[in-house]
């Protein structure tokens, strides 16, 4: 074998070698006093860095450290306040499937079937017997029993009674039908929406302590 | 110290607890500072990347990893600390370490007689390496890193952290060997 190289040298003191090699150096450095040499003046400086001791530190350095602590960057998805939000949203949830089932049969009949007078437009969409679902919800609101998807037929003088038409007066209307427990729901919403982003600008501040 | 112990230090200070916080700086406050000093070669500047690496720590301490040990990961950030303030320093002096010639500091006879202490000289002679040498030499002596980790680190290819601590290592065995 020719003589070991400084890199290897290195690796063999690294521990950084596959075994067979460390078996065919270690069987070089038996019978050559050159590489010896040069591995012993290796290892002497990982002895010596070895053998340094710690420095101690001139003085404490916490007092200082802790006094100029600045605020620090926290997650904003701990496990704290995705259980909130997620609460939140539960009630939110919770609010809306109340409000929709008080309210869903003009809404969504509304809402998903848009009124086209444009025949050819009109028969792209499916249609329902809009007359039949509107009949439960009579029994609950009778105030808005004149609702009809029929712009046309809208009664925009009828209390309780959102009329929006978009675009044209042919195209899709939008009827939303306004009762106490829909404003109920939109109010609480509301507040809650507002509670979750204060709560989200709050958050940083109040999880130091002082 | 046991790892539960420190983990749940560690948690405390993820709540927010300033004290907990404070008794990890107590802890580790001295490895950190000799990772520094290493790196830096002197007191003031070790004491100020000691500072300034807590106080990062701190700031970032959602990102530390609880179920692991805390002090490779301090230290880290102080070698990091020490990079960006010698950066700093060679910007602010217009000097390029590649380029300027190592300046001929062998301790005299007489320096020699003052520098008693054999591990005094091999401070001495391990400030006088290049900063980036310091650095590898850093973290495979001190902080016990592989070769690979350390080029993962300090994101540089590994054939440059080897060549690195290669030479490195050559120039302190010549100034060492005399010291017996």
């Amino acid at each position: 074998m020719e003589h070991i190289s400084d890199s290897q040298l290195n690796e063999y003191l690294d521990h950084a070698l596959p075994t067979g090699m460390v078996r065919i150096m270690d069987a070089h450095l038996e019978s050559c006093d050159s590489c010896r040499a040069r591995l012993d003046e290796l290892q002497l400086v990982f002895n010596r860095l070895e053998d340094l001791p710690e420095i101690r530190i001139p003085h404490d350095l916490a007092p200082n450290i802790l006094s100029r602590l600045p605020q620090r960057n926290t997650h904003l998805w701990t496990p704290v306040f995705t259980t909130q939000v997620g609460a939140a949203l539960g009630i939110l949830l919770w609010l809306s499937t109340v409000v929709v089932r008080l309210i869903k049969i003009p809404m969504i009949s509304n809402f998903i079937i848009p009124k086209f007078t444009i025949p050819e437009v009109a028969s792209l969409f499916p249609t329902f017997n809009l007359h039949s679902l509107t009949i439960n919800f009579l029994f609950i609101f009778p105030k808005i029993q004149f609702l009809s998807t029929n712009p046309e037929e809208n009664l925009l003088d009828n209390l309780g009674l959102v009329h929006t038409s978009f675009w044209f007066n042919h195209l899709p209307v939008w009827q939303i039908p306004i009762s106490n427990f829909s404003l109920a729901g939109i109010t609480i919403s509301g507040l809650l929406l507002c509670l979750l982003v204060n709560a989200a600008l709050l958050r940083q501040p109040s999880t130091e302590k002082k | 110290m046991s790892s539960t112990d420190e983990r749940s230090l560690a948690r405390r200070v993820l709540q927010g607890d300033r004290d907990a916080f404070g008794e990890i700086v107590h802890r580790h406050q001295k490895a950190v500072f000799n990772a520094s000093y290493h790196v830096l070669g002197n007191v003031h500047d070790a004491e100020d990347a000691t500072q300034e690496a807590f106080i990062r720590a701190y700031q970032f301490f959602d990102k530390f990893d609880v179920n692991r040990p805390l002090a490779p990961w301090l230290i880290r950030i102080a070698i990091n600390v020490c990079m960006n303030r010698v950066k700093g320093q060679k910007s602010a002096s217009g000097l390029n370490e590649e380029s300027t010639p190592l300046p001929d500091l062998s301790p005299s006879p007489e320096l020699q007689t003052i520098i008693r202490d054999r591990d005094e000289i091999v401070r001495y002679e391990l400030n006088r390496l290049p900063v980036r040498y310091r650095i590898v030499i850093e973290l495979r002596h001190f902080q016990e890193l592989s070769y690979e980790e350390i080029a993962k680190e300090l994101k540089r290819p590994l054939s440059d952290i080897k060549s690195d601590l290669f030479r490195a290592r050559k120039l302190l065995a010549e100034r060492l060997k005399d010291l017996g």
